[in-house]
């Protein structure tokens, strides 16, 4: 089961990744937010029965441990900030427009609330409302409200920021 | 700026992401073997801890009653036998509320799992800290009235000693100096009882109390659901 566990892990890794991008803003917080997620992986993977995608699951499994994870408070990354090394990143990005607009959404999204940024994410990654209601557990109407919410939340951030 | 946009610009940036760092397998296997520390995995270790202090606890218990008390106690002293079950009674109800409550805990993490019934958990847990919470402060209050008993008692029982070893009796003790016994028993009494207090208030706090808070907010979050405005 190990061998199968980490063949589907090492594929899908880009999943936690993007969850440890959008909770985290610095590096050391990343590293430790990926282990986190990774063990609990690993604990629940027995419990998985494949009524849903795998990606599904692992969304799922990688946002409640996101939400949960304990940050002693002089590790919390500071809210109004960006990061460096998010900043460090975006320089990288050829365009310069994508990396405006990448300082902007990391500015924007570390004001959001834990379950918003899990909303924001699924989002960005195209699912659809059914999929954000099933990994997130609440209901579609409730995402659109939500969506909505953090969609005006976040476009009043970044108006402030342009 | 529209938020559309920014779908093509986090996806560019994601994939940069998983470029700079992407895992292989062993990496992956290596972070696996260490531990974590989700709110869940650090009450389960604070448990795990409280358990060890209770068993220290229940040791220490039974080292005073045969070994400490008869190696202090000279033989003219007797442990007055009324104190025996109030003493028992203190320490049972301390070791069977603990005991409750790593049950309920436990029962709690076999019901719901965190992957698909998170809120279902947390809440569970944070129940079960709650109620611990009350019963650990009834115990506190039984245990400091046993101190505050077992001190008076002492106290009469070393009076009562020192002047019987001058072949006078309690009644020989004159007003001001039964004022002063009072007053070095309150001086004695008081910080010792203070200080187990806020002992007890700390250690609590610091092994659950501090994740009630935590708790606290996380359900907050994700009741946003039940309370939704449509």
């Amino acid at each position: 089961m190990e061998k199968e566990f980490l063949q589907i892990i090492t594929e899908n890794q880009g999943i936690i990744h993007k969850v440890c991008s959008i909770y985290c803003d610095l590096e050391e917080d990343r590293r430790d937010l990926f282990q986190e997620i990774l063990v609990q992986l690993w604990k629940s993977y027995p419990s998985f029965r494949s009524e849903s995608k795998f990606s599904t699951w692992m969304y799922r499994v990688a946002l409640n441990t996101a939400i949960t994870s304990f940050k002693k408070d002089k590790r919390q990354p500071d809210k109004t900030g960006v990061s460096y090394e998010n900043l460090q990143l975006a320089e990288e990005l050829y365009d310069t427009g994508a990396e405006d607009q990448i300082k902007m959404l990391n500015q924007a999204v570390s004001q959001l609330t834990g379950v918003e940024k899990s909303i924001i994410l699924l989002f960005l990654e195209d699912k659809k409302y059914e999929e954000i209601a099933e990994i997130t557990g609440i209901t579609q109407n409730y995402v659109r409200v939500k969506m909505n919410r953090i969609k005006k939340k976040l476009k009043l951030l970044m108006n402030q920021e342009e | 700026m529209e938020l559309k946009d920014l779908k093509s610009a986090w996806t560019a940036y994601s994939s940069q992401e998983l470029d700079k760092h992407q895992l292989g397998k062993e990496n992956i296997h290596e972070l696996l073997k260490n531990r974590t520390k989700t709110l869940v995995d650090r009450i389960d270790r604070n448990i795990r801890i409280g358990m060890a202090v209770i068993l220290i606890f229940i040791a220490y218990v039974i080292i005073d009653d045969f070994y400490l008390s008869k190696l202090i106690l000279s033989e003219s002293v007797r442990y007055p036998a009324w104190m025996v079950p109030m003493d028992v009674f203190s320490n049972v109800i301390i070791v069977t509320t603990y005991l409750f409550f790593v049950f309920r805990y436990w029962k709690i993490k076999q019901s719901f799992l965190p992957d698909t019934q998170l809120k279902d958990l947390l809440t569970g847990i944070l129940d079960t800290i709650k109620t611990y919470r009350r019963m650990f402060y009834l115990a506190v209050v039984i245990l400091l009235i046993n101190m505050v008993v077992s001190f008076i008692a002492g106290l009469y029982q070393g009076v009562k000693i020192r002047t019987g070893a001058i072949n006078e009796g309690l009644e020989s003790i004159t007003m001001s100096r039964l004022l002063i016994i009072i007053l070095v028993g309150l001086a004695f009494l008081i910080p010792l009882i203070a200080g187990t207090f806020f002992l007890l208030r700390w250690g609590f706090n610091k092994l659950y109390g501090k994740y009630l808070i935590k708790l606290n907010e996380t359900l907050l979050e994700l009741d946003e659901s039940d309370n939704a405005e449509f």
